[in-house]
């Protein structure tokens, strides 16, 4: 022990310890030296762990109150502007895709219209735990932090309500602050919204590649498929693709791409019937599915066409701006036959190329002459608008000429004139150039003996699963049986000779299918309809030609007329009508071929 | 000193006296000499203490570290009560009796040196402000105790080392015991997790599907109205009516899903068909198939000896028909030597190989 001679215990010790006097005096001398700093620090070292430790809890603890506070503090912003935004869809009388306005492709689908399976792939693929966590999960950081340095499978560290909060509330900057920021609010959404309503958002707003957000953009971007009607396997490919969407959008048509998707669904799929949510025999069954192509192929210009009539009109129906229902997220369901439409188109274009063909051969000079042909079909009695044909490519001609053409009419109101016009048809008689549309409505008008009904184009508009809007046929009496019967005698006498039995003397008030039915249609199919042609001009000169058939379930009007440039720039006056081949055949023609695709189709 | 497990008696029973010496001046109070059976019984536990952690003092600091346990048992026995006079005690003893400086004993008591030297002047107060008075109590205190010692035989101490020894090393088993199964404790949920993550992590790599996908038929799926161009100069699309075709050679044809003709009205019945056009190059060969209750996995085109899968158009949602066609077109020799069998004819194979649909060419 060391002790100091000078301590009193010392001088005790002394008498009794004698022996230990040397070692001690040696001692004391090296205890009067400093302690050395090891000596020192190892004395102390109990108590510097103890300072240390009590110094961590007050950070830690210092750092759980400033985020209780800061959770406290943090607010769940709106979403932004551009994952509010929605595009409006068009679809056809069968619910065939039309197009879409908007500047965004995005779509919201409810959750109930969301497959399970669907669901459940996207949770497989991007955060297993989604039901279960709250909001964040440090395992599946974790797990991805491992996964990376591995070389596994890539998994996303974020979880689902994560990557909604980036995507849907937060603006597009990466920084470490803004990662914490972002957990907060994942953190506080999960507790105060339902996993439902937060998975409702994510599939909604979360960018799926070739321009879609969401997950019906999606569908029919990749499937050309509603959500609720996608398949297992594509539902599995969807969530596969969420990972690096502008990579897997070209699956299908790049080898590579379409291979590493494939592994990715088979893993997909696999974790989906590991966990339960496909039953053994779904996933034995899934086989890898087909894509749409990317970028798509070219539609004839004929959809733009509908889409524009289609919209001034929904807009009008709902009171809202063009704009407005642009952004608004509509489904406009319209009363067109977009396979009517495309079989139209293809029928002008064939006659149109023959008269080309001919008129090659003949090297006749047009003096640029264009010849245009509207055709308009029209439900009698109903007024929905089954066909609106008005040029041949909206990208060389965004003019309407079934909507906005003025035509003249000439010859082919006479069946008109002896009787009395009011109401809407008092148009006609005030103008000598109406549009198809009006004309054709006024023949509808009498194939339903004499009901007038206003043409409408849509059917009915739905948003987010509801229905805004249904079309109800605006009908008013225009013409009595008589009269009605008296126009129809007066077409049918100048119409195509030899086939008036079939029209005249079904005329019922009561358009009813089953009586019209069961007389009509074996004629109609058998013997040819009858045509009523008339126009403007005759002979030779001919400057306009229209062409009518028509029984009570149709109304069929195909307007030819021609123009060339005007004097003035941008101009254009109304010109002759090519006689080669004859205007009246080729109209008729044109209106034949229509007529049977028409009256095949529906009856 | 040697590092053997032996040498803890040879110093116990050597420091034996000081420490008792020490113990008693530490629990008795200034003048007022304590109890020597409590001093004897805080250095036994002291010692029990000293043994359990004997391997673990530094060999060349052993005083230090068996006076810290001295105090500390003190302190801690003291603590019910006076624990500021226990103290103050402590600091005078180490400082008067033993012989410490204020750093030393500071380290001792893990304090600070101001803390040792105000306890040191506020103690000296209490007995009377005389640091040399103390010393001579303290001095005339521990002559006492060892005269007592001395006076009551050779071992004046009824501390048995023996016992010492065993029940130290029962603590200081016991005290590993506390720390492998708190070791044990906190490692298994890490171990657990662990597996978890790696559970997770590990069925990442799944096998890349079955190697059975052998040439199949690429399948697209379209709207209806788009053109696809399948060989130059050639646009397919689909309506939901049936196929259109435009070849250079001839433009706008059609052939409708239903109206094959008469014969061929058997709706629902597996079908398929192949048109052939000429084209500069050769033939372009394409068809319709219909019937099926899935898309097919492959559509086979066999041209004399030549297989020629074809690419597979189709609607959405899986109608059950759609168009095929091959990418190539037929040479009119290939055409010619197979009409020797009959023309080219087609297969249609489902996903599980089997041959859902055949046809030929029709005229």
């Amino acid at each position: 022990m060391k002790r100091p001679s000078g301590s009193p215990r010392a001088r005790v010790r002394t008498h009794v310890h004698s022996h230990v006097r040397t070692h001690v005096r040696i001692r004391a001398r090296a205890h009067l030296r400093r302690i050395p700093l090891r000596l020192r620090l190892r004395r102390t070292q109990g108590r510097l762990l103890r300072r240390l430790l009590l110094t961590l809890l007050a950070l830690i603890a210092t750092l759980c109150t400033a985020a209780v506070v800061a959770y406290r503090l943090t607010d769940i912003p709106e979403p932004h502007p551009e994952t509010v935004t929605q595009s409006t869809v068009f679809v056809d009388d069968k619910g065939s895709y039309l197009g879409r306005r908007g500047p965004v492709d995005r779509q919201e689908v409810p959750l109930s219209q969301v497959p399970r399976y669907v669901q459940d792939a996207v949770i497989a693929a991007e955060n297993r735990s989604f039901r279960t966590d709250d909001g964040v999960s440090p395992r599946a950081i974790a797990r991805a932090v491992l996964a990376s340095l591995t070389g596994g499978e890539r998994q996303g560290g974020s979880t689902i309500t994560q990557q909604y909060v980036k995507n849907a509330l937060l603006s597009p900057e990466q920084s470490l602050s803004r990662k914490a920021h972002e957990a907060l609010i994942a953190i506080k959404l999960d507790r105060t919204r339902s996993k439902d309503d937060i998975l409702a958002g994510y599939l909604n707003t979360v960018y799926f590649g070739r321009g879609s957000a969401g997950i019906q953009a999606a569908s029919r971007n990749y499937f050309g498929v509603d959500t609720r009607n996608l398949t297992v396997s594509q539902g599995a490919a969807l969530a596969s693709i969420v990972n690096i969407p502008s990579y897997y959008e070209k699956a299908g048509s790049d080898p590579k791409v379409t291979a590493t998707l494939k592994s990715r669904w088979t893993w997909v799929l696999d974790a989906m019937a590991t966990s339960g949510a496909i039953t053994a025999k779904q996933r034995a069954d899934a086989t890898f599915p087909a894509f749409r192509f990317y970028p798509p192929g070219t539609t004839e210009g004929q959809r733009q066409y509908m889409i524009d009539v289609a919209a001034k009109e929904a807009a009008d129906r709902l009171g809202i701006t063009e704009d407005q229902l642009a952004r608004g997220g509509y489904t406009v369901h319209t009363t067109f036959d977009l396979a009517l439409q495309d079989a139209t188109t293809e029928a002008v274009k064939n006659s149109r190329d023959r008269k080309a063909s001919k008129s090659d051969k003949d090297d006749k000079d047009d003096k640029g002459t264009t010849l245009h042909t509207a055709v308009v079909a029209i439900k009698p009695g109903d007024g929905a608008v089954r066909l609106l044909y008005g040029g041949s490519d909206y990208a060389r001609q965004p003019f309407n000429d079934a909507v906005g053409g003025a035509v003249e009419a000439g010859e082919a109101l006479d069946p008109f004139d002896k009787v009395l016009l009011d109401g809407p048809l008092i148009e006609l008689r005030k103008t000598a150039a109406p549009t198809p549309l009006k004309l054709a409505s006024a023949y509808a008008t009498v194939a339903a003996n004499g009901l007038y009904a206003t043409p409408y184009t849509i059917t009915k508009i739905t948003r987010d699963g509801r229905q805004v809007y249904t079309a109800h046929p605006d009908t008013r009496r225009e013409l009595d049986e008589k009269e009605a019967f008296m126009v129809d005698a007066q077409m049918s006498k100048t119409g195509t000779p030899d086939q008036t039995l079939d029209k005249v003397p079904e005329k019922v008030t009561d358009r009813a299918p089953d009586k019209e039915a069961i007389p009509s249609t074996p004629t109609a199919q058998k013997a040819p309809q009858t045509f009523f042609t008339a126009g403007a001009g005759g002979g030779i000169t001919r400057r306009t030609l229209w062409s009518t058939t028509q029984n009570p379930q149709l109304t069929l009007t195909v307007a030819l007329f021609a123009d060339r440039p005007g004097e003035k720039k941008n101009t254009t006056v109304p010109a002759q009508l090519p006689n080669d081949p004859a205007p009246v055949e080729s109209a008729e023609e044109t209106a034949a071929q229509i007529w049977r695709l028409a009256t095949g189709r529906t009856g | 000193m040697p590092h053997s497990p032996d040498d803890f008696a040879a110093y116990a029973h050597a420091r034996l006296p000081e420490l008792v010496t020490t113990a008693h001046l530490l629990s008795g109070s200034p003048g007022d000499p304590g109890d020597p059976r409590e001093a004897t019984e805080l250095v036994r536990r002291t010692l029990v203490k000293v043994c359990a952690r004997w391997r673990r003092i530094p060999r060349d600091d052993v005083d230090f570290y068996v006076r810290r346990s001295l105090v500390k048992e003190y302190l801690r026995r003291a603590r019910r009560g006076r624990t500021r006079s226990a103290r103050q005690r402590a600091v005078l003893v180490l400082l008067h009796w033993e012989g410490l400086r204020e750093a030393e004993t500071a380290q001792l008591l893990g304090c600070s040196t101001g803390a040792v030297r105000s306890r040191a002047r506020r103690g000296l107060a209490v007995c009377g402000g005389d640091a040399e008075r103390l010393r001579g109590l303290f001095t005339e205190a521990a002559a006492s105790a060892e005269a007592a010692a001395s006076a009551s035989g050779g071992v004046p101490f009824d501390i048995p080392l023996d016992a010492v020894e065993q029940r130290g090393r029962a603590l200081r088993r016991r005290r590993r015991g506390v720390v492998v199964s708190g070791c044990a404790l906190l490692l298994v949920p890490a171990v657990v997790f662990g597996a978890g993550g790696f559970m997770g992590a590990g069925s990442a790599d799944g096998p890349g599907g079955g190697a059975s996908d052998v040439a199949q038929s690429p399948t697209r799926i379209v709207a209806p109205g788009e053109r696809v161009d399948a060989v130059t100069g050639v646009q397919v699309w689909l309506t939901t009516d049936g196929k259109h075709w435009t070849t250079p050679e001839r433009p706008n044809q059609f052939r409708a899903l239903t109206g094959d003709g008469d014969s061929e009205r058997q709706e629902g019945k597996p079908g398929v068909s192949a048109q052939l056009d000429p084209m500069k190059s050769g033939y372009f060969l394409s068809g319709l198939y219909r019937g099926l209750s899935a898309d097919p996995a492959r559509v086979e085109v066999t041209v004399d000896d030549r297989r020629i899968t074809g690419t597979v158009l189709t609607l959405a949602g899986s109608p059950g028909w759609g168009v095929w066609y091959a990418r190539a077109p037929l040479t009119p020799e290939e055409l010619k030597s197979s009409s020797v069998d009959g023309g080219p004819t087609v297969t249609v194979y489902d996903a599980a190989g089997k041959v859902v649909a055949r046809g030929g060419a029709d005229e």
